[in-house]
């Protein structure tokens, strides 16, 4: 009896210990990973929209519910943002957006550029912890030659030409890590069918010969 | 001199990978080339010697604290301990790299979430540190690391040269190669793994022999 009372006490020490270090390095670091991430968002904007001089972030609040479905208060949620090739709101050029999808063994962020027809510009993907070697090689942006995973061969897509090659569409899947790549463009499409809409680019703007 | 051969003995005559057979989950799916290989084997080397110190200080203060009797009951709990020490200390790693070396943080930010499972860490701590002093113990990470990341980079050189007809990157066997996309996949591995430890037992009972 004594005996258990005693592993009980040091094993509770050790995991109090633990976890009070864990909390203190999370807060102190958890600031300064959210500048990072921005960083990288910035990065990435950059990246699929080159010519954009102006970003303009659309919002959207978004009602932040307990369990009973009260709302206790509403939330800004960045929507997408809205490109223009100067820096007034003259000329605009497209729109970028960032899409979700759960992967083999991690969410899978991706930053996505369309013009003003809905045809993606580029894209560029943000976060992703898949396996090496296999599904991380979705990061893989090198000039596309139609055999090889390149997230170039999204560039000038449609929402509806996005699917992966075992799926019965024209996305070269990676080798190995289908997961990956399936979840990677069905995030976009289920993300531009759902923004296309709203920003008023019709299915016939939004053909392929446009 | 025992300190250097704690060292050296990581590298060839127990070998982790070769030897020891232990890591062999990471070592499937990070060897598929040498880039990856080089980056696990060195973010494994670092969490190797942080676990190693903290299990070898934690033993010794076990040691100054506790009565006889205390650290035969303490014994039966030291996995969990071990556990809980070297989970603490992966996310530390992760969550500070992420916060300040945003550069390092995206090269080897993908090997971290896998050291975690990595048996090495457990293994070294339970079957050396916690039997050894400080100095041993940081000699035995050390070279058990160098050890790894070796290991690693054989079996990724392989794999890569028949996987994917390239050294680093780079690519040697010309556009005509079909690469072999066994050898990317985790059956390769295997294959390989296998081929290099009857080499080694080969050239041991060689050696035995004359």
């Amino acid at each position: 009896m004594k005996n258990i009372i005693r592993l009980s006490v040091v094993l509770t020490i050790v995991t109090v210990v633990a976890a009070w270090l864990l909390a203190e390095i999370y807060s102190v670091t958890k600031p300064k990973i959210e500048i990072q991430k921005l960083a990288k968002t910035h990065k990435a904007l950059d990246y699929v929209l080159p010519q954009a001089k102006l970003l303009v972030p659309v919002t959207s609040q978004v009602p932040v519910m307990n369990n009973k479905g009260d709302t206790l208060f509403e939330r800004q949620v960045i929507q997408y943002y809205k490109a223009y090739a100067d820096t007034d709101t003259t000329h605009l050029i497209g729109y970028a957006f960032k899409a979700e999808g759960t992967g083999y063994s991690s969410l899978i962020e991706t930053m996505v550029g369309i013009d003003t027809t809905g045809h993606i510009t580029s894209i560029k993907i943000i976060s992703q912890k898949e396996t090496p070697g296999l599904g991380a090689l979705s990061e893989n942006n090198e000039a596309f030659n139609g055999k090889r995973w390149s997230t170039n061969q999204f560039d000038g897509k449609t929402s509806n030409d996005l699917k992966v090659d075992k799926d019965g569409g024209e996305i070269v899947s990676i080798t190995g890590a289908t997961i990956t790549s399936r979840s990677i463009t069905n995030s976009i499409r289920l993300e531009m069918e759902k923004l296309l809409p709203r920003l008023g680019i019709t299915p016939a703007k939004n053909s392929k010969e446009s | 001199m025992a300190i250097i051969s704690e060292l050296v003995k990581g590298i060839y005559r127990e070998n982790p990978v070769f030897r020891l057979a232990l890591g062999l989950c990471p070592t499937l799916a990070v060897s598929t080339s040498i880039e990856n290989a080089i980056g696990m084997g060195a973010a494994t080397t670092f969490v190797l010697l942080g676990s190693n110190i903290i299990v070898s200080l934690l033993i010794i203060l076990f040691a100054k604290i506790l009565s006889e009797e205390g650290q035969k009951s303490i014994n039966k709990i030291r996995i969990p301990v071990f556990i809980v020490v070297i989970a603490s200390f992966v996310t530390v790693v992760e969550m500070v790299m992420s916060a300040y070396f945003p550069a390092l943080s995206e090269s080897l930010g993908i090997f971290i979430p896998l050291i975690v499972v990595n048996c090495i860490i457990l293994g070294r701590a339970e079957g050396f540190a916690s039997k050894n002093p400080l100095l041993p113990s940081i000699a035995d990470a050390i070279g058990m690391g160098i050890g790894f990341t070796l290991a690693l980079s054989a079996i990724a050189l392989l794999r890569e040269i028949l996987g994917s007809g390239a050294i680093l990157g780079y690519s040697i066997m010309g556009e005509s190669y079909k690469p072999v996309l066994l050898f990317i996949l985790p059956p390769g591995a295997f294959l390989v793994i296998g081929i290099y430890m009857a080499l080694l037992n080969w050239l041991d009972a060689r050696k035995k022999q004359s």
